[in-house]
């Protein structure tokens, strides 16, 4: 394993690097899904990811972190899960989490990322309190955000234009109680605990 | 800072305070207008305001506008309004550093918004604002309230205070202009 930060059974999480860029933009020219993104599919140069993720892994105090996501049999890259607008002073984030290629999905792989990742702010940076955003039609990331412990907070009102219609965006949050709840039961399911 | 070196926007102002573009004198009072968490020098804020400030003909998605006392020109806040695909408008306002939950830097606050509502749904024709207030933030909820935002979001224990922590409602307002045909 290459820096992992945080480690799981199937996955492990380490900060993404500029290398990851080819990845991360591959992902967006091979994407298949096209009803959960809020501004349409748009490919995205190799250059703009290594911008964005050499400024992501500057010193000092970051409003971002964001990692990738590695399977640990083989060290693949399938994913990125990003703490983001990280409010220091209030200790809040918002999350999110994402994984490249459609196989993946549905297997229990980004929820397996997502409790890492959950288990890095709030125990690791003693975060309280996140948040997270899923375009109203996502249903299945808003399934998994309430199995892993968010609570529907709220929607914004026609957020995203899409399909020549508007539509909310559903707000969810997460507090750390909430979170060791959710991550309980999540790890005696994976125990095969009833 | 004398109030007759700039100009306030004749329409946003309420008789008591004004609301302007930003000058590069205004970095010696970043700490009134800047809305970051943590304090940045002069250097930094002047910095700051010439990579934003770009954009002419209003055009910039991101409106940064600098809150004055009009009686004496003070620098006492700032304002962003930052559109989303020039539809989606959500409001940051700053003032009443280094006390900004006072009564005082409430009514700053709640006098801002008054100017800005309005301004974003009958100028800018912006289809909603949007803006996160704390739950005890009671002044500047009362305002926002008057002006017909509605709380459509409550993140729990988001904003620590001293005496613990309290939930950040997200205000809405659906500008009904949109979707009309005579609007």
């Amino acid at each position: 394993m290459r820096n992992p930060v945080k480690i799981g059974r199937r996955v492990y999480l380490r900060l993404v690097e500029p290398d990851d860029a080819r990845l991360f933009a591959d992902a967006s020219h091979l994407e298949i899904e096209t009803r959960f993104q809020d501004d349409g599919r748009v490919p995205v140069s190799v250059l703009a990811h290594q911008h964005w993720i050499r400024a992501s892994g500057r010193r000092g105090t970051p409003e971002e972190i964001s990692f990738a996501i590695c399977r640990v049999e083989d060290d693949v890259c399938i994913g990125g899960t990003t703490l983001r607008h990280i409010d220091w002073i209030n200790r809040t984030a918002e999350t999110g989490t994402g994984l490249f290629a459609m196989t993946d999905r549905g297997q229990g792989l980004g929820t397996e990322a997502k409790h890492l990742l959950l288990e890095y702010a709030f125990v690791d940076l003693g975060l309280h309190a996140l948040n997270s955003m899923v375009y109203e039609h996502n249903t299945r990331s808003a399934a998994a955000l309430a199995k892993q412990g968010y609570r529907l907070a709220g929607r914004l009102t026609a957020d995203v234009q899409q399909g020549g219609g508007f539509h909310d965006t559903l707000v969810f949050d997460i507090t750390r109680e909430n979170w060791e709840r959710a991550y309980a039961r999540w790890r005696d399911e994976q125990a095969g605990v009833t | 800072m004398s109030g007759s070196s700039w100009p306030v926007a004749i329409y946003l102002q309420d008789g008591r305070f004004g609301l302007r573009a930003p000058v590069p004198e205004d970095a010696e009072y970043a700490g009134a207008w800047y809305e970051g968490a943590f304090p940045i020098s002069a250097e930094a804020a002047r910095e700051h305001l010439t990579e934003h400030e770009t954009l002419p003909w209003g055009i910039n998605p991101t409106i940064r506008l600098i809150v004055v006392e009009l009686d004496t020109g003070s620098v006492v806040g700032g304002v962003l309004v930052e559109r989303q695909n020039n539809r989606v408008g959500k409001i940051v306002i700053v003032a009443g550093r280094p006390d900004p939950a006072s009564e005082a830097a409430q009514r700053v606050r709640a006098a801002v918004l008054r100017m800005v509502v309005p301004w974003m749904m009958g100028e800018l024709n912006l289809m909603t604002a949007v803006i996160d207030v704390p739950a005890d933030e009671t002044v500047v909820i009362e305002a926002a309230r008057e002006l017909g935002l509605v709380e459509v979001v409550r993140l729990r224990e988001h904003i620590a205070r001293p005496s613990g922590r309290v939930d950040l409602l997200m205000l809405e307002r659906v500008n009904r202009r949109w979707g009309r045909a005579d609007a």
